[in-house]
């Protein structure tokens, strides 16, 4: 299951961290800055001792000098719950075409890694990870949990993870969602490609509240260039439907078409305050993951 | 296409195993039948409206790409058995040609001659339509000899139809027949006046053409419309008047009975015309098909048949502009009495030995050259086609 880390990627962002943009309330010892004043390393404010606080926290140092009880507090640094949820819908097991007769990743593959390094870096900065495979077939769920353990068990559930057929309606799933929607990030790795509103719907419902919803959109290099030539028989992974056309004669439509729905796919998310990211599951994993890092500690300042 | 279908039969074993080779491209179209590659995409929305114009597209692409591949076999096959005709039926000697007709009136010495120069395997004797058979003859097979052709003098035993050869035959021609079929004789007296001599001429220059080539021995007597005297024409069967109306309606009762006459209208000053021919020289097909009709207006005119032109004869769409103006003259001159029998017995003229022939072989020309043009054509445009197909930029 370890193969779902690439060393050349770890060693890129190992030492990146994970950061949500909301502010996390957790209680334990984190990297995410925490509202709640407290016990701490760093020092935030003096505030007069009250009825209740522990005698242990008074600044007994600037009682000798003002002779006045004053409680010393600190920004806690805190842990939040971060879940990764996968669209395990048949389009994600789409590829592009083999190259020199090597098969390339599916969407699903590039996902699990991404899923796997990601996840790594979340437990590695102690916050609790959880991670929730959706199909209409199976659903995958490994609740919430911390340590070197619970991250095993996510790789061994992505190791396990096929591609069912379509992607679950939101009323299917509504239960498993009441786990997603908390204070926390929500990090949902999918093509985006969706049959009604599906996957729009779950988006809209997962970004409220203090979850914060990371959208990583998965496209391929022959989405995007449609390199193909001569008749071609297209077959939707999904519904098997297909439609038989001239390739080069259909590539102009096709990327209007791709352009149409990318444009609008922006737009839908943006309306949710939803972040995208899309990633080539053709380009290398570590310097895409290097750069959606970067990317969020940049917007977190 | 003569050349390559002149024994090329279904009963041909090697014909047939050509048309097996057409299943070949019939049975890649049928297991082409679902064309293209299959490619599973994530979600066919994007590509659905571009969809059905081009699957007719395709459609045609495929059936195109099997007419192409039939061609390409069918042009093979005739090209290969154009070849192997050449290989195995290569007439390398001198042969001979014979025509019933001669064949019956030869004597045992000249029948013995012509096996003694030719021999048995290389004399041919041709069968009706003569002239056809010799020319399918000359045009699939090669020959590489002489080609001798023995026959009667007489066009009629060709055929229907003697066009022109193309090539340097030897002709054996018998004398026999133009005995035996007198020359048809004919006395004309042309009256012309000065200024309508040119028109004249070009009469007098078809009549002779066509007395050449129609066993027509032509008496001709030129006279002024002057001093024209009726009583001059005894004798003479045709009066082609080219002079004023009022002078010959004045003699006409002055004529001998039975006399005809042919009147063309003056033509216009200035008119010209191009000269009288014949095409075909030296051959020329001697059926009277030219309908004479439309040229003529019959009148009785004081007891004698007057047959007056529509139109004059010069001028840019005279009928003396027609290349086969001497053959309607000469219909028009012997109409009545004389049928498709007095034509065929007309003598068959052959080039005279100082007549350059272009040095040409049998068959004069080989569709070989062109059908492997054209089969490179087809294949590259198949190839090209093909190549179109479902394939991927690399």
């Amino acid at each position: 299951m370890e193969t779902f880390i690439d060393p050349k990627t770890l060693a890129r962002v190992k030492d990146m961290p994970l950061i949500a943009k909301t502010v996390a309330d957790g209680f334990l010892h984190g990297l995410h800055q925490s509202r709640q004043r407290g016990v701490g390393i760093e020092f935030s404010q003096y505030r007069p001792y009250g009825d209740g606080d522990d005698l242990s926290r008074i600044d007994w140092k600037l009682f000798a000098r003002s002779d006045r009880y004053f409680v010393r507090e600190a920004e806690r640094e805190s842990e939040i719950a971060i879940w990764f949820l996968l669209d395990a819908s048949g389009s994600m097991a789409v590829s592009s075409e083999p190259q020199a007769g090597n098969t390339r990743w599916s969407k699903l593959d590039y996902a699990a890694h991404l899923i796997a390094t990601l996840s790594y870096l979340a437990y590695g900065q102690g916050d609790r990870i959880g991670f929730m495979a959706l199909s209409s077939n199976r659903q995958h769920i490994v609740p919430l949990g911390s340590g070197d353990q619970h991250w095993s068990a996510i790789l061994l559930e992505l190791a396990r993870v096929k591609a069912g057929a379509y992607f679950p309606k939101k009323e299917m799933i509504d239960a498993m969602l009441k786990s997603l929607q908390q204070p926390g990030m929500v990090v949902m790795v999918s093509d985006f490609f969706e049959h009604g509103t599906e996957l729009l719907d779950l988006t809209k419902s997962l970004a409220v509240g203090k979850t914060e919803l990371v959208a990583i959109q998965l496209t391929s290099a022959d989405e995007e260039t449609f390199p193909y030539k001569g008749a071609v028989r297209f077959e939707d992974a999904e519904t098997g439907e297909q439609v038989l056309v001239s390739a080069r004669n259909a590539r102009d439509t096709y990327l209007e078409a791709k352009t149409a729905f990318q444009r609008n796919l922006e737009d839908q998310l943006l309306r949710q305050s939803v972040d995208l990211t899309t990633l080539n599951i053709d380009e290398p994993l570590d310097q895409a993951l290097y750069d959606f890092l970067k990317n969020r500690a940049k917007v977190t300042g | 296409m003569v050349a390559l279908f002149g024994d090329f039969s279904l009963m041909n074993a090697g014909a047939l195993a050509a048309l097996a080779t057409l299943a070949i491209p019939i049975l890649i179209h049928l297991f082409n039948r679902s064309p293209g590659q299959r490619v599973v995409v994530g979600s066919i929305k994007l590509i659905r409206h571009a969809k059905s114009r081009r699957v007719t597209e395709i459609r045609l692409m495929h059936y195109l790409l099997l007419f192409l591949r039939l061609l390409i076999f069918t042009l093979l096959a005739l090209i290969l058995a154009g070849l192997s005709m050449q290989a195995t039926s290569n007439l390398d000697k001198d042969q001979a040609y014979v025509t019933p007709a001669w064949a019956e009136l030869a004597s045992d010495e000249e029948k013995q001659s012509l096996n003694d120069r030719f021999g048995a395997e290389n004399t041919h004797t041709l069968q009706a339509p003569i002239w056809a058979q010799l020319i399918e003859q000359l045009t699939s097979v090669k020959h590489s000899g002489e080609v001798h052709v023995y026959a009667t003098n007489a066009s009629g035993a060709f055929g229907p139809q003697m066009g022109s050869a193309q090539w340097p035959l030897v002709w054996h021609l018998r004398p026999e027949t133009e005995a035996a079929v007198p020359a048809i004789k004919l006395a004309i007296t042309m009256v012309a006046t000065r200024e309508r001599q040119p028109e004249a001429d070009q009469l007098i220059k078809a009549l002779t053409l066509m007395g050449e080539h129609r066993n027509i021995e032509t008496t001709l007597r030129t006279l002024g419309a002057d001093g024209f005297d009726a009583g001059s024409t005894q004798d003479t069967d045709w009066i082609i008047w080219l002079g004023p109306k009022a002078v010959l309606e004045s003699q006409l009762g002055a004529l001998p009975p039975g006399t005809n006459v042919l009147l063309a209208p003056k033509a216009e000053a200035g008119s010209s015309s191009p000269a009288a021919t014949l095409p075909g020289y030296p051959f020329s097909a001697y059926s009277p098909i030219n309908p004479v009709q439309p040229f003529l207006q019959n009148t009785v005119l004081g007891g004698n048949l007057v047959h007056t032109l529509n139109a004059p004869l010069l001028g840019q769409n005279a009928i003396i502009a027609k290349p086969d103006f001497p053959e309607i003259l000469t219909e028009i001159l012997l109409s009545d009495e004389l049928g498709e029998a007095r034509f065929s017995n007309s003598p068959v003229l052959v080039p005279q030995s100082g007549d350059n022939w272009p040095n040409v072989s049998y068959p004069q020309a080989p569709l070989e050259g062109w059908l492997i043009v054209l089969l490179v054509i087809a294949w590259v445009f198949e190839r090209w086609l093909s190549e179109r197909g479902p394939r991927r930029n690399g």
